[in-house]
């Protein structure tokens, strides 16, 4: 597993986290027609971090991932990882600068098997074209050993073993999530964005979910912004939480000072 | 770091009620035998079928050729295309014009041709990357009905024969091979068929293949797992217009003719019937739709000469109403149930 490709350490995980923004999310505004979705957000991710993404429905959570990952434009405003500014790169080489991401409503190729699915996360990380496929040629066979490797690795770190070559069509939607989290590990991601993974699950399962998510961190070295409607995961799992309503921040801190800030109290309450 | 020392944190999943983990009819070894002794098989033929068998037999894998072009595009990309017989008369008027007008032997004529239609599907894929669905069957459609009417042209009558179309020469039997000039079509066909299904499995079971497939299951999030939609989605376009070319090119060799009326949107229509009755999205199912596409219009001429389309189309509702994947789905499930009820299992 000791692959260059694969190799997302970006400073030495065993010293103290400093705070080096990975991620800045720097006034960024979208409108659709009428409503503004986003309004001048801004905020930080730091590396190594776990950063909560709070806010109601509607707020704007899943927008601003769509604008991280390019699937939306921004109208003003920029996104910078590791300095460089996302704006300018296309949708397809967001894994490139190191963004993984899973989907709110489920976004899986649903005739591949669970391992093609995972395989397929990391298909940022191979240079295989169609002439060298086609001819089968060694580079391609050794980096699809390097694929299946990591996929191996992740559906045991999954325990996704039981259905590792079922067509993801035929199962549940918990175990999905499941799924496109491992196809968005595929690839050593530096940032990892998570759109509600807990959704459709019970207690029992949130409570693996927040150790998970931990872990993922700690052993991945992956820092996570999570969008989450649990509150008490989100509040238990993150170092840093924000909060949005409207388009708009209207908290950033540590999860206590969010959970008692009264915009925060008044967004959720619904005055 | 290491990742050797990941341990799992969630309670492993369980399989579904009734779910079969590995569904693969035939497995490695078999596979290998079962692929062998049909081109055992293959290679036989021409020694025993008289000459108008062997000509269908020929046409058999040029139609296998083109049928899993489409299918690569269609099937596996999810692109609809009803316009492949222009593919197949580029691939033709290619190696006709190539050989005639440049002197080009047809070994040579066969890459070539193939190399043009990859060119110009590549070129036609990238515009219409941006139709979906029916606009970029429409597009592909116009292609089609264009494309007779354009080499019938006086503008171009002296390279492509106008309506009166060209005669190619028959490929020379190689000095000292003991066949006769059918028998060697079709064993240069037999070989082309062969590299390019081998190429294909290559491609469809390989990282390429995994991204063309998940480009036609989500194309948002294929490209956030880093695959260039619009550079991918025009290069499985152009493969796929390059196998239908190089079928095209056979075909041309083997009819030692091509005119504009060979290759009437109705054949496109055809592609499509093979690649739908054999099996979307499968490799072989391409050679068992060509079958069809073959046999079934002589089978329904002499079950009725007055009505053969009306009983071609009954056959065909047939297929679809009993496999609905095709006939590689139908041929697989078929013998999944024989393997179930065979004695020690
Ligand atoms: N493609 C779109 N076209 C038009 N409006 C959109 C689009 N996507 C999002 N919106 C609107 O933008 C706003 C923010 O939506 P978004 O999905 O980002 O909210 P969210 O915070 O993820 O909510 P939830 O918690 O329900 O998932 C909503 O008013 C939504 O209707
Ligand atoms: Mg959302």
């Amino acid at each position: 597993m000791e692959n260059e490709a694969f190799d997302n350490t970006i400073d030495d995980q065993t010293a103290p986290r400093v705070s080096v923004p990975l991620m800045e999310v720097k006034d960024v505004t979208v409108r659709f027609g009428g409503i503004t979705a986003l309004d001048g957000v801004t905020f930080d991710v730091n590396a190594g971090e776990i950063c909560g993404l709070i806010g109601p429905n509607g707020a704007g959570k899943t927008t601003l991932f769509n604008c991280i990952s390019r699937v939306y434009n921004c109208d003003e405003g920029d996104i910078l990882v590791l300095g460089q500014s996302l704006l300018s790169k296309g949708r397809h080489e967001i894994a490139k600068c190191g963004v993984g991401r899973t989907f709110q409503n489920l976004a899986l190729f649903k005739t591949l098997s669970v391992r093609e699915n995972i395989m397929l996360g990391g298909h940022s990380t191979i240079s295989t074209g169609f002439l060298s496929s086609a001819l089968r040629l060694k580079r391609v066979t050794e980096e699809e050993r390097s694929l299946s490797e990591r996929a191996d690795m992740l559906i045991t770190y999954l325990g996704l073993e039981a259905v590792a070559d079922a067509p993801v069509s035929e199962l549940t939607f918990a175990t999905l999530k499941r799924v496109e989290m491992a196809r968005a590990l595929a690839f050593k991601p530096k940032l990892l964005l998570l759109d509600e993974p807990a959704g459709g699950l019970n207690h029992h399962e949130v409570d693996h979910l927040r150790q998970l998510i931990s872990d993922v961190r700690e052993t991945l070295h992956t820092t996570v912004l999570l969008v989450e409607h649990h509150l008490n995961l989100v509040m238990d799992v993150s170092d840093r939480v924000v909060a949005i309503d409207f388009g708009r921040v209207i908290a950033d801190g540590t999860p206590e000072d969010v959970r008692n800030h009264p915009d925060v109290i008044r967004a959720y309450l619904g005055e | 770091m290491s990742t050797a020392t990941i341990n799992p944190v969630l309670e492993p999943v369980k399989a579904p009620p009734g779910y079969v983990a590995n569904r693969a009819i035939l497995t490695g070894g078999s596979r290998q035998v079962t692929v062998l002794a049909l081109i055992a098989v293959a290679i036989v033929l021409p020694f025993v079928l008289g000459e108008y068998r062997l000509f269908q037999a020929t046409q058999v894998l040029i139609f296998a050729v083109a049928i899993l072009g489409l299918n690569i595009l269609t099937g596996y990309n999810g692109q609809i295309s009803v316009g492949h017989s222009a593919f197949l008369a580029m691939g033709a008027y290619a190696t006709a014009i190539l050989g005639i007008e440049f002197g080009m032997p047809y070994w040579l004529a066969i890459p070539t041709s193939g190399l043009i239609c990859l060119g110009f599907g590549f070129l036609f894929g990238f515009p219409a990357l941006r139709l979906q669905g029916f606009y970029l069957a429409l597009a592909t459609f116009s292609l089609a009905v264009a494309l007779p009417q354009l080499l019938r042209y006086k503008g171009i009558e002296q390279w492509t024969g106008g309506v009166q179309g060209l005669f190619v020469d028959k490929p020379a039997v190689p000095a000292g091979l003991p066949v006769t000039p059918d028998q060697w079509i079709y064993f240069v066909t037999l070989f082309v068929t062969i590299a390019l299904f081998w190429a294909a499995w290559n491609l469809v079971r390989g990282p390429v293949g995994r991204a063309v497939i998940a480009l036609r299951d989500h194309e948002v999030a294929a490209e956030v797992m880093g695959i260039r939609a619009s550079i991918f989605k025009s290069l499985t376009f152009g493969v796929s217009a390059m196998y239908t070319g190089i079928a095209g090119s056979l075909s041309a060799l083997s009819i030692q003719f091509v005119a504009p009326d060979s290759f009437h949107m109705f054949v496109s229509v055809t592609l499509l019937v093979g690649a739908v009755v054999g099996g979307v999205a499968t490799i072989w199912g391409a050679f068992l739709g060509a079958l069809f596409v073959v046999f079934i219009p002589n089978v329904a001429e002499q079950i009725s000469s007055n009505a053969t389309w009306a009983v071609y189309g009954a056959f065909l509702l047939l297929v679809i109403y009993l496999m609905p994947n095709g006939m590689a789905g139908g041929l697989e499930d078929l013998f999944r149930r024989l393997r179930a009820r065979a004695p020690g299992r």
